[in-house]
């Protein structure tokens, strides 16, 4: 340890400058970081479910498709009419839009005798304008299952324009554009946009502006209680520097390593600001407890002290976040532990070399105000104190209190709900949840479920099946409509021929092909070569095992009719989701256990005793237990950020329960007795513990401001699993260390 | 008093000019045969698809396509005649079908060229020019179209100097950006210059179409009743 200290002094100057360098080179790095905020690209892509979606979605284009809902009392009204007419032009005059359908401008076919009539659905040059003619034309248009749903709700109050991205343009760009041009028109409805690319666009928008927003919130609100803290200057800049720089070298390393931004990610900077300053807190908090005139021999003296601690509290929320590198589904959730991992790491190794070697540098203690004891004794005299009193004369009425808190939590337990819904990650009030609520209420929901056919498209036999496959698939009451190739060929056909369903010749087929070959919309049905062709079916299946219990319904049907020359696979959103579900709760658990023994391991390997490991480790338990318990009772549902919770918890709070044994077991060994030790262990580790319980949690509160829901209830949980984890280490942990204490000499 | 000419009036009399040349050289086309292949290209992908037909053309607008490649769609015909009449002819169906909107039913309408595209333009009629640019061989002139209803705000056209064919058309949407573009290569036949190879760009969909005539025979001395209804059927068939 002195050799390290020694080579701290010395390099000093090497030290600053080699972190300057990279904290540069880093910084230059983190200019080239991109946003991702598509949640498709995070999910793991030998997945057979995944890798079906992901391929029909490319070859299909069904990722690419924006709708623009238009919502008023009658839709069929001249007036609005119109204006869906003003929308349609307008976004398909938009560059980077390729194709446009709404109920203004699609053409229906059908057959009279010898004419093949391919008309506009609605006449545009002739609206009705009596209250029966649009009745009648609602009537007409409604009554058609191609349109009803997918063009315009049953009951006649919303209908979309449903337009396709081109292939190779930027969609964020294009989802700007089309709002900017929309906007313009003032038209008199309601306006909402749908689809994959506003989903994502607006996510990455949120993203965007909680990095602004958000940051420098935290870095106040730290600031602010650093200063309260420490009343010096030094005491908020050295640590806030600290986690500036550890953010930027993280960040830096992201880019480096082609990982971009997401939804979880872009808290990483927070996490690092509340994580990464509290190192030095440790660092500053020894060096000012040293009585050496010499400074460099304060700090000398403070780093072979804090030392082994801060690196073992680093190490310990390291194994915290990286046990989300093996545990967690989505890419974006192991990219995010990897990176606050390494954040953490460089957050420690900074408060270890370079604030040292600044402060030689400086060769200035930090000024100690007299504020600074007044906080002291603040803490002391209303929280220290009277807990220590409370600790050794009643344990027994915490120890009740805390088994109470165990008994209600472990009734929320088994009540958490689990939530990967997109919609569920905007605020009701968020246009993108209004929108997905419209489109679930009135157009069948945004889930679909898709079947692929391989096989020659226009052979009869794989048309039939589709036909039979959609009938199906209707009997499903989670099938809201279908929609495939084989409809358009069955009206073709009635159109042409007067017969209303597949044709029985592949010769009549192929001549139908000629009026739909190069058609843009039948490109999002069947492939380029004829070879796959899907059924795009909306899924409307209420609660979690709706998905799996449909699989279950089509199970047989798939068994009985995929065959050579005609494979069917299914795939979709639901089953994504569902899988994303039950992956919530296999991250979940994968990454306690993971973090679990790693914790307890290390912990037990540096105090020397695995007793002692798993004394630490009981009120962080009992942190997760109140977690779980928390987000049950106030149903609070387990997502993309809640299921960080628990491991980062008990990353962070297993620093509280090490300093105080830490401290404890010093004093035990230095004479005292277990009061005695407890008592000066609530007072030195005891303000520590506090200070820093103030400043992470207050940094992660500030979370509640971001516009994403499963952030906002990360935020709170981190900082409640931090009140419950620094309170148990005060309360609950000298309990058990006294009753564990009691006849017995030796220390523990 | 010196009588002056303004450059700007000479400009617009001269482009006017080239358009009526432009004009006069299509009609020196009066009637047409060739054997047609349209390939239609994904430019993402790279793949191909390929038409093959026989065209019988009489200006202005009456065209007959028979087609003879893929085989799933050989015998098909299709019979455009004036005033945007479409009648299409499938063999598995029997009696041919008038078709109601020629937009979805041409035997272009699967191309990036449009009707208006490959039929007679009228220039002169249909659009005001100005001259942007001369060179040794062409003249770049500026339309904009005299419709009220225009779907392109201009079109940038490189004109044979010497013959008065189009040999490049840009077409810029109403915001002003690029949508398409076409180019055209010409062989003579007898004496008249007419389009051996076109092109179609369609940028905002990625993909081309490419026309390529062969067998090209002009002024053969077609009549209305080589393109009637009855036409459209197969000899062999239409006593059926």
């Amino acid at each position: 340890m002195d050799k390290l200290t020694e080579f701290t002094q010395r390099f000093k100057w090497i030290i600053i400058i080699l972190s300057i360098l990279l904290t540069g080179f880093f910084g230059y790095e983190l200019t080239n970081i991109k946003l991702n905020s598509n949640v498709i690209d995070s999910l793991p892509a030998n997945d057979s479910i995944v890798s079906l979606f992901k391929d029909i979605g490319k070859q299909f284009g069904g990722n690419e498709i924006g709708m623009v809902i238009i919502k008023s009392d009658n839709v069929f009204k001249p007036a609005v009419l119109k204006d869906v007419r003003k929308v349609t032009k307008t976004v398909g005059q938009i560059k980077g839009v390729s194709s446009v359908t709404s109920l203004t401008n699609i053409l229906n076919f059908d057959g009279a005798g010898n004419n093949f009539q391919v008309n506009p659905l609605i006449n545009m040059a002739r609206l009705p304008h009596t209250q029966k003619g649009i009745d009648s034309l609602k009537q007409n248009v409604v009554s058609n299952k191609m349109y009803r749903g997918n063009l315009v709700s049953a009951d006649g109050s919303s209908c979309i324009v449903v337009f396709k991205f081109s292939s190779g343009s930027d969609n964020s760009a294009v989802v700007k554009k089309v709002k900017a041009a929309i906007k313009k028109l003032h038209v008199h409805e309601k306006i909402f946009y749908a689809g994959g690319p506003f989903v994502t666009a607006m996510v990455a928008e949120i993203i965007s502006k909680d990095l602004l927003f958000l940051i420098p919130i935290t870095f106040l609100v730290i600031s602010i209680i650093l200063y309260l803290s420490f009343h010096s200057l030094q005491g908020v800049v050295l640590p806030m520097l600290t986690a500036g720089m550890a953010i930027i070298w993280a960040l830096g390393c992201m880019s480096l390593m082609g990982l971009d931004m997401s939804m979880v990610s872009n808290n990483i900077p927070i996490i690092l600001m509340a994580v990464g300053s509290a190192y030095t807190i440790h660092v500053l908090n020894r060096i000012n407890q040293c009585r050496e005139k010499d400074y460099r021999k304060a700090v000398r003296k403070a780093l072979g002290h804090i030392f082994i601690p801060v690196s073992l509290a680093a190490l310990t929320t390291m194994i915290g976040f990286m046990s989300f590198i093996f545990g967690a589904y989505l890419k974006m959730i192991r990219d995010f532990g990897l990176i606050t991992a390494m954040g953490t790491f460089f957050a420690a190794l900074l408060s270890l070399f370079f604030i040292p070697a600044l402060l030689s540098v400086l060769r200035k203690k930090p000024k100690r105000k007299k504020a600074k004891k007044e906080v002291k004794s603040y803490l002391n005299d209303y929280i220290l104190n009277p807990l220590t009193k409370l600790v050794l004369k009643h344990p027994k009425y915490i120890l009740s209190a805390w088994i109470i808190l165990i008994l209600i939590s472990l009734t929320g337990v088994f009540s958490i709900r689990r939530s990967v819904n997109v919609s569920d990650y905007f605020e009701k009030s968020n246009p993108i949840h209004v929108a997905e609520k419209i489109m679930n209420n009135k157009f069948g929901g945004t889930r679909p479920v898709f079947l692929e056919f391989t096989g020659n498209i226009q052979s009869p036999a794989v048309l039939k099946t589709m036909q039979k496959a959609q009938i199906y698939l209707r009997k499903s009451p989670s099938i809201t409509s279908t929609q495939s190739i084989a409809d358009i060929i069955i009206k073709l056909n009635g159109a042409l021929s007067g017969k209303y369903k597949i044709p029985d010749s592949e010769a009549a087929i192929g001549q139908l092909w000629f009026l739909l070959d190069g058609n843009e919309n039948i490109s999002q049905l069947v492939s380029e070569d004829l070879d796959k062709g899907i059924i795009v079916a909306k899924f409307d299946g209420k609660g979690n095992h709706a998905a799996a219990d449909f699989a279950k319904y089509m199970k047989p049907f798939l068994k009985q009719n995929s065959r050579p020359g005609c494979k069917i696979q299914m795939t979709g959103m639901p089953f994504i989701n569902a899988e994303m579900d039950q992956s919530l709760l296999e991250s979940q658990i994968a990454s306690l256990i993971i973090a679990t023994i790693f914790v307890i391991g290390i912990v037990s390997l540096i105090l020397g005793s695995f007793s002692k490991g798993l004394i630490t480790s009981i009120p962080i338990a009992v942190t997760v237990v109140i977690l779980f318990g928390s987000m049950g009772l106030t149903n609070i549902p387990l997502n993309m950020g809640t299921v960080l919770v628990a491991s980062i918890a008990m990353g962070i709070g297993i620093d509280y329960s090490i300093h105080f044994i830490t401290h404890f077991s010093n004093g035990l060994k230095t004479g005292l007795s277990v009061p005695e030790a407890i008592t000066a262990t609530m007072k030195m580790s005891g303000k520590a513990i506090l200070i820093n319980f103030s400043s992470v949690a207050g940094g992660f509160l500030v979370l509640v401001f971001s516009k994403l829901v499963p952030m906002q209830y990360f935020g709170m949980l981190v900082a409640l699993s931090m009140l419950t984890s620094s309170l148990g280490a005060l309360s609950l942990l000298p309990v058990i260390l006294t009753i564990r204490n009691k006849n017995r000499s030796e220390t523990v | 008093m010196v009588l002056s000419i303004s450059p700007v009036f000479l400009n617009a009399q001269n482009a006017a000019d080239i358009l009526q040349k432009m004009d006069a050289q299509a009609a020196t086309i009066k009637d047409k045969t060739a054997d047609v292949v349209m390939q239609m290209i994904n430019n993402k992908s790279g793949k191909i698809k390929t038409r093959k037909a026989i065209l019988k053309q009489k200006m202005p607008y009456k065209t007959l396509f028979r087609f003879t490649y893929p085989p799933s769609q050989a015998g098909i015909g299709t019979l455009s005649l004036p005033g945007g009449v479409v009648y299409l002819y499938m063999p598995a169906f029997g009696k041919p079908k008038k078709m109601s909107h020629i937009a979805n039913s041409g035997a272009f309408s699967r191309s990036d060229f449009s009707t208006e595209d490959m039929g007679p333009r009228n220039w002169a009629k249909n659009y005001t020019a100005t001259i942007l640019n001369t060179n040794d061989t062409a003249y770049v002139l500026n339309l904009i179209p005299k419709d009220q209803n225009k779907k392109y705000l201009k079109l940038i056209v490189t004109v044979n100097k010497q013959h008065f064919f189009p040999q490049k058309v840009v077409y810029y949407d109403l915001q002003g950006e690029i949508i398409k573009e076409a180019d055209y290569q010409y062989a003579k036949v007898g004496k008249i210059w007419t389009v051996k190879t076109a092109g179609m760009t369609n940028f905002s969909k990625a993909h081309t179409t490419r026309i390529i005539n062969s067998n090209v025979k002009l002024n053969q001395g077609l009549k209305d009743s080589d393109f009637t209804v009855k036409q459209l059927i197969p000899a062999e068939k239409r006593g059926k």
